[in-house]
């Protein structure tokens, strides 16, 4: 009897969510027409807000994965879906940041400054 | 300068990409320099997670002291503001930068209280070393990723490079300028190496992070005077990263002489930094 695969099966969903997010996110934002200035600003806050959920997500996904790898270690029972709630979380996490930090920040900020131009 | 690339039809900062390219490439030399003490995959991802969260609170912490007098300015002029426009004006333009010195110090802040706290992922005693050669390695990265993205450069000269489609400071196109990020990334590659090799013959064993607190602040103290951001005065004419290298190569002299003495009245040498 595996007592850590509801566990690992936890941490390997929130993983895989962390890589959908953004996805979702950015796939709802890519139908709105960012040639208006309400446009542009609605398309940069659906992009900051998908990739910091993802961002939060892959961070639980990251320590529940941690923390059921090392249980599952513990009690001699195979992590592979904890590997690979690990794998997809840091993927995910990394992924988002990087689009938190180059992309959405400055989608919401060129809208803001033009909202105030 | 190519501050965003294309990546299946999304432009992506190419800053971000070498930062993760950093990120991924200092866990991977942790992780082999640890493998054989017992620190697993997930024991190295829960330290960069927490190095990480450390590092973006410190980096922004201090970018908001570069700024200091406009935060002053901001808060006595605050009847001008509604509630969004100074959260924007606040955390936007004054706190929504981030400076290396603070991402470092956050980082190994970070560190130091997760070890104190709890030591099931991050184990100072034998991790803290690997942490210190692994940090000049993201450096190199994250270097060449300022170089891309055109809002560092150094300063105009004969020799060098001339930038082109800066969008970010228009005014610094077609100046020939001393490429100082690149040079700096080496620099931080052979320091990398240098404290690989120390590691590896088991030399300055916990006190890995001060050998690269003698080291960093002295590049970056001359590297600063060949930078040509305009905005980098502060105190008596040094920039905020000339002023944390005087403090932290401070730090490490007083750490070496409080082992020295330490070390001459025969106590034990502590554990971790």
């Amino acid at each position: 009897m595996e007592t850590t695969k509801n566990k690992q099966l936890v941490a390997m969903i929130l993983g895989i969510a962390s890589l959908v997010i953004p996805n979702i996110g950015t796939t709802i934002a890519n139908g709105i027409d960012t040639t208006t200035t309400e446009g542009s600003r609605t398309y940069g806050i659906i992009v900051i807000i998908a990739t910091l959920a993802a961002i939060v997500v892959g961070i639980i996904g990251l320590i529940k994965s941690a923390g059921a790898r090392k249980e599952a270690k513990a009690a001699g029972e195979k992590q592979i879906l904890a590997t690979i709630g690990l794998v997809t979380s840091i993927v995910g996490t990394v992924e988002s940041a990087i689009v938190f930090f180059s992309c959405g920040l400055c989608i919401a900020c060129v809208a803001c400054a033009a909202t105030s131009v | 300068m190519y501050p965003f690339i294309e990546i299946f039809g999304r432009s992506i900062g190419t800053y971000g990409i070498m930062a993760a390219i950093g990120m991924l490439a200092s866990a991977l030399c942790c992780y082999l320099l640890l493998r054989k003490k017992e620190v697993f995959i997930e024991d190295i991802a829960m330290t960069g997670l927490i190095f990480a969260i450390g590092a973006v609170i410190g980096a922004h912490i201090v970018y908001g002291f570069t700024n200091t007098d406009k935060i002053i300015e901001l808060f006595k002029n605050i009847k001008d503001y509604n509630f969004i426009s100074f959260v924007q004006t606040l955390f936007g333009n004054y706190f929504g930068g981030m400076v290396f010195y603070g991402g470092l110090i956050g980082g190994l802040i970070a560190l130091v209280i997760s070890n104190k706290v709890s030591q099931k992922y991050f184990r100072g005693d034998i991790m803290f070393d690997a942490v210190a050669v692994a940090i000049p390695l993201f450096h190199t990265f994250g270097r060449i990723g300022c170089f891309l993205g055109g809002c560092c450069y150094g300063v105009a000269c004969d020799v060098g490079f001339t930038v082109h489609e800066n969008t970010l400071y228009p005014a610094l196109n077609d100046v020939n300028r001393l490429p100082i990020q690149l040079i700096e990334s080496g620099l931080n590659l052979i320091l990398f190496f240098v404290l690989l090799v120390l590691y590896k013959k088991k030399k300055f064993q916990h006190r890995m992070v001060i050998v690269y607190f003698y080291i960093y602040p002295v590049i970056r103290f001359i590297d600063e005077f060949f930078r040509g951001d305009e905005i980098r005065g502060f105190l008596f004419g040094l920039s905020t990263s000339q002023i944390i290298s005087i403090l932290l190569f401070t730090f490490a002299v007083t750490v070496t002489i409080k082992d020295l003495v330490k070390k001459r009245k025969g106590e034990e040498k502590p554990a971790a930094v």
